[in-house]
């Protein structure tokens, strides 16, 4: 049976399944554990062809 | 252009992100699961012709490819501190493909749903986070021994309620 879920759960994280994805956040939220993966923000930064783009850094102003 | 070739295509669009996504979440290197997303599309390029969509869906396809890449990759590396007691998703040939799925997933939402709010947390915590049932009980503010104690209800509870569907 743990194995079961376990491998339910990792399946998740490779197919998302949005029902599962707001239990899954809403106890993330509570205990404060951040969330593996990437944010929308990082998915930008990876188009189809898996190439990264990485952050620019203004080194004048020391931001990204 | 063949069959095989529009497949294949469609199957790296809708899976290369994914892919990525996936392999990230795992080691956490941008450069390395950029690599072996690649390897795990070249994998499925050689292997496309023996694809048997009645064996399995392409997700669940390639997530086993993915995975196999994984470990070639955790092996090469002699990463064993990255081989945790929750790493089902190790095994090779796993009795459990036939279920990864999003009808399955559905299934597991609302069984959870119907767990009490104590025990549905333990269960994310521990098999979707990997936290320890030691850690749990701190996260979560009670003792160990209550811990395990929620945990087999959780576990029991899960399995009856799957049980009136397909998975078991």
């Amino acid at each position: 049976m743990n194995n079961m879920i376990s491998s339910l759960f990792d399946y998740q994280r490779f197919d998302e399944n949005k029902d599962l994805k707001k239990i899954i956040d809403r106890v993330s939220d509570k205990y404060g554990i951040g969330k593996h993966g990437l944010s929308d923000d990082e998915l930008t930064l990876v188009n189809a062809a898996g190439s990264i783009e990485s952050y620019k850094k203004d080194t004048v102003n020391n931001v990204l | 252009m063949s069959d095989k070739v529009i497949g294949y295509e469609d199957l790296y669009k809708q899976y290369a992100q994914k892919v990525y996504n996936y392999l990230y979440s795992k080691i956490q290197n941008p450069e390395d699961a950029q690599d072996l997303q690649s390897t795990v599309f070249v994998k499925a390029f050689e292997k496309f012709d023996s694809y048997d969509p009645s064996k399995a869906s392409p997700s669940t396809w390639i997530y086993t490819i993915t995975n196999n890449t994984l470990i070639d990759y955790y092996r090469t590396r002699h990463v064993h501190e990255e081989l945790d007691d929750n790493s089902s998703f190790l095994y090779e040939d796993s009795d459990f493909n036939n279920i990864l799925n999003q009808e399955t997933l559905s299934e597991l939402a609302l069984a959870l749903n119907e767990l009490s709010e104590r025990e549905r947390e333990l269960i994310i915590l521990r098999y979707y986070h990997n936290l320890t049932l030691k850690e749990i009980a701190e996260k979560m503010n009670f003792s160990y021994g209550t811990a395990k104690l929620t945990h087999n209800s959780a576990l029991m509870n899960l399995k009856r309620l799957l049980s009136v569907t397909d998975i078991f």
